[in-house]
């Protein structure tokens, strides 16, 4: 069994498993180290939502070109991916919130990212459960669902037909950039490291400035055709931008399976895996709010899992200031899913001097964060 | 429903939970008993005023005079907060607040799969035996039995006086292990097989089910008995292997779990201070075990300690039936081939026993293959999985029961 | 959903009651009785005696296929006890209904897989 390696990925979720593939696909010779199973931290406890999201322009050009990524390769993934092109409805309650719908519109359009504006008739159209009297919606058709354990799984099998190796089961002690040393005490030196752990990263790498942001999730029984696209309220944005109230926003999921995925909490300092009941209930709340007959529907499961969250909502993908050869591919928020692909781009091409699809700055661990409110 | 109040809540209205209602009641407290059926009893004294035991219809009638408010359809899903407990109805749900909890959830069966297990009418022992006490039609149906424990002679008993033509009774267990079980008791499943073959049923050990056939229901079984294998036609297959205690509610509590069922100290006392818990959940014993724990949980949490402690002697002599029910009946490994690799092991999501063997554990089989992530929340593939893989189910979240969103939150 | 009968309470307890009580058909199961009454099962009339569960009504309407599951298969009660939701069925409108632990009331509308 090799030990010495061009890429050593602590990580085995879709952003570890992401890099994987594309370092390999690059002809580096790559070992991903997961205690396993594959894709189980904040990647299969999050949404699967593939969403162009512009809370700021560098979110913006990084989930926009991530999910190009994704929908140029649609037809690719096996059907336990689900990929799904089910689109996204920003949905505003009044006209203030249409104003922003519009606001939207045209930063989309210049983006070059679809989209159109659904008034209230169209909306009710589009998604009858929706309560009545709301404003309307933005819709972006081109958002999609994916079922995320299983991408990671084949973005890591797609590495491994290329010559990665995958140490599954295995849990990575230090790693710095010569290499990782595993809990078990064997050594994998590499000419470069990748720490791609998500919200464990300050653990392995003491010094990142990357907080745990729990989230709460409800999965309901099979109910095929009650929801057609992802439908996000227009607060979410406020509440994934906030860093410090616990916060809950309308936010739910068609799953292929017909089940819908009901979120969103956001909490900072909440250390515990444990649901918070009156969280919990907050988001339930808020859910009904726009959908009353949501009261109806049967919940069969409910769960949290903890985002990576930075200061200024930005991900960390690019060289440790303290160790040029470990590298960061951590702090994803919410949109870990969304930004996998682009961050496997990203990285690959600055391990190999590779000129960028976008610019890389915004993404570089050295940067200086601004504290967003 | 409104919310309320109570000294003591019992949940699980069968021999455990009716005796701890009955036994706190006449302790002065104000009780309410809960059950998810519609009717009290739970598994065993289904259809009580019937033709069940006269212990049944005595512990009914005490409970009606002591005011036990009896809730039927009531589904416990969560403990959101100390000391309460929130509940689902048909129509409606409540929370309920309690000074002590008893747990009296009993215990379902254990299915194992195998080729053509799914299909409709294949059912478990007492799955038949419940469905036929709730209305569903076994006169003049031709019925195979199969699977492990004295369930499986009560089961057939019971279908035949309700006109049933049992064909016959398949017990995996050994003749010799059938035995050691039988000298330990007084009362025992010898008076069962003696009434079974007045009938014509025949009773076979070291038999078991190898596959089920049909098209659009269960026409014919397939058995195994040492060398010999053979097709029985039949109507429905009730097939079950042995009891696994319902854990799921102490577990979402914080009480100290074992597989085998929830620890308890002398008065029933579970490891968290208020709740108790009796009968099956505990550990399977029978339904005598089971009544006389209830009434220690009952007496206990209604503060009459000295009654409690007078029913020691009785709980012990019943305790010893407990254990040689495990050793008698235990399951045999040749059990373990039964599923083919095309096999469904999760019915919920139709995942195949290869697909979940491909997985190195419970976790990484949720995730990738979503066994045991539908409604039944790993209830029925959970015990096949323990026994063929020795996965043991991981911790639970609320709800423990699927609940409507609008009862989560309201 | 307008107006839904309560169904913990059967013909025989008092209607409005304020809290469930023991003095019902509840207790007893399904006894012999001259007690029936007719319900519809994929559209189609079907008489049971009182008490009986939806299960056993749409056994006696014939129907072996309750829901159909992921891949399509036919499925039917297993458990008889509520816990593994293959007997699963829309019963007034309201989907995933466990038709096991459902006591039968005149006019209820119960709805299998095709």
């Amino acid at each position: 069994m090799a030990t010495s390696f061009d890429v050593a990925i602590a990580g085995g979720g879709i952003v570890g498993a992401a890099c994987a593939e594309e370092c390999a696909a690059s002809g580096l010779t790559v070992v991903v180290v997961e205690p396993g199973p594959i894709g189980g931290g904040a990647t299969a406890a999050g949404m699967g939502h593939i969403v162009v999201m512009d809370d700021s322009p560098a979110q913006l050009a990084l989930t926009n070109y991530s999910r190009t990524l994704w929908m140029e390769r649609a037809r690719e993934f096996p059907a336990d991916v689900e990929y799904g092109a089910a689109g996204t409805l920003w949905v505003a309650a009044d006209e203030r919130e249409m104003a922003e719908v519009r606001r939207k519109l045209g930063v989309y359009a210049s983006a070059g990212v679809r989209a159109e504006v659904l008034g209230p008739r169209e909306l009710a159209e589009a998604e009858p459960h929706l309560r009545p009297a709301l404003a309307g919606a933005l819709r972006v058709p081109d958002d999609a669902v994916i079922y995320p354990p299983c991408a990671a799984r084949y973005l890591l099998e797609h590495a491994r037909e290329r010559g990665a190796a995958v140490r599954l089961g295995e849990s990575a002690a230090s790693p710095s950039g010569q290499g990782i040393r595993l809990r078990s005490g064997e050594w994998l030196s590499a000419g470069a490291t990748v720490n791609a752990t998500g919200a464990w990263a300050p653990e392995l790498t003491p010094g990142i400035a990357v907080r745990k942001r729990k989230g709460h999730l409800v999965i309901t029984g099979r109910y095929p055709g009650w929801v057609r696209h992802q439908l996000v309220e227009l607060g979410y944005l406020k509440s994934a931008h906030s860093s410090t109230a616990d916060s809950v926003a309308f936010n739910v999921q068609p799953r292929r399976t017909g089940q819908l995925l009901i979120g969103s909490s956001r909490q900072y300092g909440a250390e515990h895996a444990a649901i918070d009941a009156p969280i919990l209930t907050r988001m339930l709340l808020r859910a009904q709010e726009y959908m009353p007959g949501l009261a109806e529907l049967s919940a069969i499961r409910s769960w949290t899992g903890f985002r990576a969250a930075t200061a200024d909502k930005l991900p960390l993908i690019g060289p440790c200031p303290a160790d040029a050869r470990l590298y960061l591919a951590t702090g994803h928020e919410g949109l870990g899913i969304t930004t996998s692909l682009a961050t496997g781009k990203l990285l690959a091409d600055q391990l190999l001097g590779r000129r960028p699809a976008i610019p890389v700055e915004p993404y570089l661990p050295a940067r200086k964060q601004e504290e967003h409110g | 429903m409104p919310d309320r109040d109570y000294d003591v809540v019992v949940i699980g209205a069968g021999p455990a939970g009716l005796a701890a209602a009955c036994r706190a009641a006449e302790c002065g407290r104000r009780v309410a008993l809960l059950d998810d059926n519609p009717h009290p009893g739970g598994q065993i004294w289904r259809n009580p005023a019937g033709k069940a035991p006269k212990q049944a219809a005595r512990w009914l009638a005490a409970a009606k005079q002591h005011a036990v408010e009896f809730i039927p359809g009531a589904c416990v899903f969560d403990a959101p907060e100390p000391r309460r407990i929130a509940v689902e109805m048909f129509d409606g749900e409540c929370r309920l607040g309690y000074g002590s909890l008893i747990l009296a959830t009993g215990a379902r069966e254990r299915f194992l799969p195998f080729p053509g297990w799914t299909l409709p009418n294949v059912t478990g022992a007492g799955g038949l035996q419940a469905l036929a006490k709730s209305g569903v039609p076994v006169a003049g149906r031709r019925v195979v039995i199969a699977g492990s424990g004295p369930l499986l002679l009560a089961v057939a008993c019971f279908l035949r006086t309700h006109g049933a033509d049992v064909r016959l009774v398949a017990e995996q267990a050994s003749p010799s292990a059938l035995l050691r079980f039988g000298m330990q008791l007084a009362r025992h499943p010898a008076k069962l097989r003696q009434a079974l073959e007045f009938f014509g049923t025949r009773y076979l050990t070291s038999c078991w089910p190898v596959s089920a056939q049909g098209v659009e229901r269960v026409e014919s079984v397939t058995l195994r008995r040492g060398a010999r294998t053979w097709t029985e036609p039949c109507d429905y297959l009730a097939c079950g292997f042995g009891l696994i205690p319902n854990i799921e509610l102490a577990q979402l509590l914080g009480c100290r779990t074992a597989a085998g069922g929830v620890p308890v100290d002398e008065y029933q006392q579970t490891s968290v201070q208020g709740v108790y818990a009796a009968g099956e959940v505990t550990g399977i014993g029978g339904v005598e075990l089971s009544t006389v724990e209830g009434e220690i949980a009952g007496y206990a949490a209604g503060g009459n300690t000295a009654r409690a402690t007078a029913l020691f002697p009785a709980r012990r002599q019943h305790r010893r039936f407990a254990a040689a029910l495990e050793t008698a009946f235990a399951l045999r490994d040749e059990l373990r081939g039964l599923p083919l690799p095309g096999t469904l092991v999760c019915r919920c999501e139709d995942v195949t026993m290869e697909r979940v063997r491909a997985c190195a554990n419970w976790r990484e089989a949720k995730l990738h293959t979503r066994c045991g992530m539908g409604p039944c929340q790993g209830r029925v593939c959970g015990g096949a999985i323990e026994f063929l893989l020795g996965w043991q189910p991981e911790s639970v979240r609320p709800p423990v029961f699927p609940a409507r969103i609008g009862s989560i939150a309201r | 959903m307008g107006n839904r009968r309560p169904r913990h309470e059967t013909a025989s307890s008092p209607k409005g009651a304020s809290r469930p009580t023991w003095g019902s058909a509840a207790d007893q199961g399904v006894r012999p009785t001259t007690d029936f009454l007719t319900l519809s099962v994929n559209g189609a009339p079907v008489t049971v005696p009182a008490g009986a569960s939806v299960s056993a009504a749409i056994a006696l309407a014939g129907v072996t296929l309750y829901r159909r599951s992921v891949n399509g298969e036919p499925r039917a009660p297993l458990c008889g006890m509520g816990i593994c939701f293959e007997c699963s069925v829309t019963i007034d409108g309201r989907a995933h209904c466990r038709s096991c632990q459902v006591v039968c009331q005149p006019g209820m509308e119960v709805r299998t897989d095709a």
